[in-house]
């Protein structure tokens, strides 16, 4: 263990530089208050550039970037009331703690996977397989399954019992080729299919290296046994093989930079030799790629970006700040909630995203934190909780009414390949968001279940304002805010009601960038 | 308060309708004709892309080998132009072939549909660091006007891979395309149900009502936007700006088709393709510089099996399509302004697989440009008599891209700057002039 950081790679490793240069350290020294040594890397690039930090963000911005983030939906109105009221000096660190062992934590992990690991395109009637698969991942992360394991799991999965993972290889057609570049993408951050036609442009990929990686994947084939609900299984039988393209040159499998053969595996089963390496430390980019996938999340953008290029062209911002990242995941053994927790620890991860003076500063120096934009399930999840209030349906008051609408609207939103630093819907999209059935229900004075939630007598314009913002932002309002809102509310020269009024503001809100954006 | 030239226009024909009692029918009609020669006066441009996604066959389309063995069933037709042979499935545009230049000599490197439509929607290969913006996106940021209240980009049923192939990239989301899709299955006239949802407010909400929630929205934006000027905040801000301005206009009946006569709707053909160029023609006639229509539902196109019949229905829609919308187009002065570009991620191979099919070939395909700016009626480039090899007039995605700029006017060369403040060319390659006005 003592020797991590210095385990000699077979592959040529870019950046391994950085941590080579320190490992007279002990690993105690090194990872001893590893959020201080996080943030020391962040000010240590801030000082040559003279970039001025945000300060630290307020409680309401915290709870709501922290719920989003973690939760993967807006602080439901009284945890968020509860937590501003809270006044113990270390209720933030309990906020995170018991978001992360929550099982919301391991249900919004299991959609960001699910997303990552099923080609954009898939059909819509592959839904029972992608559910599958969105149970099998929650399951890992309800458990807190090491990464290696659960992306070992993922990577031998096949038979009845691994139904989940299944979708991964079907969708794919279980092709080697489109396997190989997923896999490649996902698991080790780097563009191996790039590779497929002629030796990569950019990084050291040669021709070979990619087919002999598809090798791993030729023997899938698509298990016989029906199963119950329509779902599929796959397994590995010996005999495919891939071919190097125009030639008849069989490909035997072999791990990318590697010039030997891997070891060779009792049953012949490929998939297993290759999980042997890739999902273990003993492969540079595995940690690395999963360490940068956290920070993206955590952070809006990755310390490489894209979180798929990881490439010498593609330098990371923070080449010391990754390496350590990664290191300090191999000595947790792989525990992504461990590197949830420390990074949630980070000064960094607690700077305001708002800027009140001079320039912003660039999106990679992380010197004040990234607005995200939220995912389409965030948005409507965050407006199912805190202003439908399984009101869905006034008509025909059921459950199922609002599964439907929700994914009408996650289908009209869907925006597959999108970074949360991109706004990516255009006007057709945002004409729904403004007049579509979910705003609709949302303001409607007959349906919206907030505004009937604050009919109640006892309740001052001030209060139903004030609640208002917080169901919808997550804040109360500033004082030029409550005044503006307010007059809306008492303006004389409109005939309205006071529920329609209500329902404008209501409107309002739910329109903003700010209502859009993990702050 | 500022106008817009479309105000002004209106205003114009609404003087000439007030006066035309007076000076009888006839000078009427021809002041109408100087205000619509007026409006078709200005520099607008427009460029359609006819995207034929899964990769159309070029020699059951445009470049036939009728004497080899590799030339399939199909039969080729005399065109409008002599020496010029389409197949003849394309009988509506072997008449307008004076308008065609046909690109015999397209060859690429990349036989994947995903990258193959990376490569020649944005001219580059997947997977670098700078994010490439599609062809669309910085044609019609070149192209817009900035007074318009439609969409400067808009794509009529997008095919699988829009996302990546069809990205503003660094650009950034304000020249994203606007999709149209489909919704639901055609209505009782059969024709192809393409649709903006959600154009109005909801129904209690009057314009006044409407207005007033305007006003403070604006107030929250503009608050957030000076503590939050980061790219997602302002693009949002942008993207419901131009929503806004849609809902306020009568710009946004170009969407509708139930305006056409089902004459002119039935000319276009039913399906979502007919249907979407005659969208194309609305968007055009009201400034809209960038319209793509997609022909091939999924991948369509990529007809491994069965190839002559899949192709043969594909070229119906193609035919009555595409050439539709060029006599449309003429009709109204439009077709000398919009330069159409027909491609798709790469060709077919020559030799018919055991299934009746033809696979992925990059290495010796067809694209064709068409109208504004295009010297018409003749092919460029050639292949081999097999088909195999291209043997006269070879050229990339750049150079296709080079081409379609300089015919809309627009220098391939100038530069949009990419992350991290490297200029980036809208196309590297060299514009073909003998296919060029």
């Amino acid at each position: 263990m003592m020797r991590i950081v210095c385990i000699h790679f077979v592959l040529t490793l870019i950046v391994s530089i950085g941590s080579v240069g320190r490992c007279g350290e002990t690993t105690g020294d090194r990872f001893a208050s590893p959020s201080d040594r996080v943030d020391q890397y962040l000010s240590e690039s801030w000082q040559e550039t003279a970039t001025r930090p945000s300060p630290r963000s307020g409680d309401a911005e915290f709870c709501r970037r922290a719920w989003l983030d973690l939760a993967g939906v807006a602080p439901p109105v009284w945890q968020l009331r509860r937590f501003l009221a809270d006044p113990s000096g270390d209720k933030r660190e309990h906020l995170i703690e018991s978001l992360l062992n929550s099982s919301r934590f391991a249900t919004h992990m299991a959609h960001r996977w699910n997303e990552f690991l099923l080609p954009a395109e898939t059909a819509d009637d592959r839904q029972v397989d992608a559910t599958a698969l969105h149970a099998w991942l929650r399951k890992q992360f309800l458990n807190n399954t090491p990464y290696d394991h659960l992306v070992g799991g993922f990577l031998t999965a096949g038979g009845k019992s691994d139904q989940g993972p299944a979708i991964f290889y079907t969708s794919r057609n279980l092709e080697p080729v489109k396997l190989a570049a997923a896999t490649s993408r996902l698991f080790m951050g780097v563009q191996l299919e790039c590779a497929q036609c002629h030796d990569h442009p950019f990084a050291r990929w040669t021709q070979d290296d990619f087919w002999s990686f598809a090798a791993f994947f030729a023997q899938l084939q698509l298990s016989e046994t029906n199963l119950r609900g329509g779902g599929q299984a796959i397994e590995d039988r010996s005999g495919a093989e891939v071919m190097f393209p125009d030639s008849d040159r069989v490909m035997a499998p072999r791990y990318p930079g590697a010039t030997s053969p891997p070891e060779s595996d009792p049953t012949d089963f490929r998939r297993r030799q290759l999980t042997i390496w890739l999902a273990s430390r003993n492969n540079p980019y595995f940690a690395r790629a999963a360490a940068n996938r956290v920070w993206a999340h955590l952070f809006g953008r990755g310390l490489v970006e894209p979180v798929d290029a990881m490439d010498s062209s593609n330098p990371p911002s923070h080449p010391e700040l990754l390496q350590y990242l990664a290191d300090y995941l191999v000595e947790q053994r792989f525990d992504l909630r461990e590197l949830y927790r420390m990074l949630t620890r980070t000064q960094a991860y607690h700077r305001t995203s708002a800027i009140s003076e001079g320039e912003r500063p660039r999106a990679d120096s992380f010197a004040a934190m990234n607005v995200k934009t939220l995912s389409a399930s965030q948005y409507f999840d965050s407006l199912s909780q805190n202003v439908l209030l399984g009101r869905f349906n006034a008509a025909a008051d059921s459950p199922q009414a609002e599964q439907a609408v929700r994914g009408e609207f996650l289908r009209r939103m869907k925006a597959p390949e999108a970074e949360p630093s991109d706004y990516p819907h255009g006007v057709v999209q945002v004409l729904g968001m403004m007049n579509g059935p979910e705003m609709l229900v949302a303001t409607a004075e007959k349906q919206s279940g907030l505004i009937a939630s604050m009919e109640a007598p006892f309740f001052s314009d001030s209060d139903r304002i004030e609640t208002l913002f917080l169901a919808c932002l997550s804040r109360p309002p500033s004082d030029t805010e409550l005044e503006m809102f307010l007059a809306h509310l008492n303006d004389a020269s409109a005939e309205q009601s006071s529920a329609a009024r209500l329902s404008d503001l209501t409107w309002i809100l739910l329109n903003t960038a700010e209502c859009f954006v993990c702050p | 308060m500022f106008q817009s030239p479309i105000f002004n226009r209106r205003q114009t024909i609404a003087g000439a309708v007030s006066i035309g009692g007076a000076i009888g029918i006839s000078q009427l009609l021809q002041s109408i004709a100087a205000v619509a020669a007026e409006a078709t006066e200005n520099d607008q441009r427009h460029c359609v892309l006819l995207w034929m996604s899964g990769g159309p066959s070029q020699l059951d389309t445009f470049d036939m080998k009728p004497k080899h063995k590799n030339g399939g069933s199909f039969k080729e037709i005399a065109t409008a132009v002599p020496g010029l042979r389409f197949s003849e499935h394309l009988p509506q545009l072997a008449k307008q072939a004076d308008q065609l230049a046909i690109l015999r000599g397209m060859a690429t490197k990349e036989g994947d549909h995903q990258r193959g439509t990376t490569v020649m929607r944005t001219g580059h290969s997947a997977g670098g660091p700078v994010r490439y913006p599609a062809i669309g996106c910085s044609l019609s940021k070149s192209l817009r006007n900035p007074d318009s209240k439609l969409p400067h980009y808009v794509t009529v049923a997008p095919g699988p891979f829009a996302r990546s192939s069809q990205s503003p990239g660094f650009l950034g989301p304000k020249f994203a395309a606007t999709s149209v899709s489909v919704s639901g299955p055609p209505a009782a006239n059969n024709f192809a149900q393409l649709r903006v949802d959600h154009l109005q407010p909801h129904g209690f909400v009057d314009s006044e009502r409407f207005e007033r929630r305007l006003a403070l929205w604006e107030s929250m934006q503009a608050s957030y936007l000076k503590t939050r000027n980061a790219p997602n905040i302002i693009a949002q801000d942008t993207v419901y700006r131009s929503a806004i301005d849609m809902l306020g206009s009568d710009a946004k009946d170009a969407f509708d088709l139930s305006a056409e006569s089902d004459t002119v709707r039935e000319a276009y053909g039913r399906g979502t393709f007919g249907q979407g160029c005659l969208m194309a023609r609305r968007l055009i006639e009201r400034g809209v510089p960038l319209v793509e229509v997609t022909l091939g539902d999924g991948l369509g196109w990529d007809t491994h099996a069965n190839n002559f019949e899949q192709v043969q229905r594909l070229c119906e829609q193609l035919d009555a399509g595409w050439a539709t919308l060029m006599t449309e187009l003429s009709d109204r002065g439009l077709l000398e302004k919009t330069t159409i570009l027909w491609a798709g991620e790469f060709g077919r191979t020559p030799a018919i697989n055991s299934n009746g099919g033809r696979d992925h070939f990059p290495q010796a395909f067809s694209c064709v440009l068409a109208g504004g700016g295009v010297a018409g009626g003749q092919a460029f480039g050639a292949t081999s008599p097999d088909g195999m090899e291209v043997i006269e007039g070879k050229m990339d995605q750049q150079d296709l891209l080079a081409t379609l700029c300089k015919a809309l006017g627009v220098d391939p060369k100038s530069e949009n700057i990419a992350e991290g403040g490297r200029p980036i060319a809208i196309a590297e390659g060299n514009p073909i002039d003998q296919v060029l006005l």
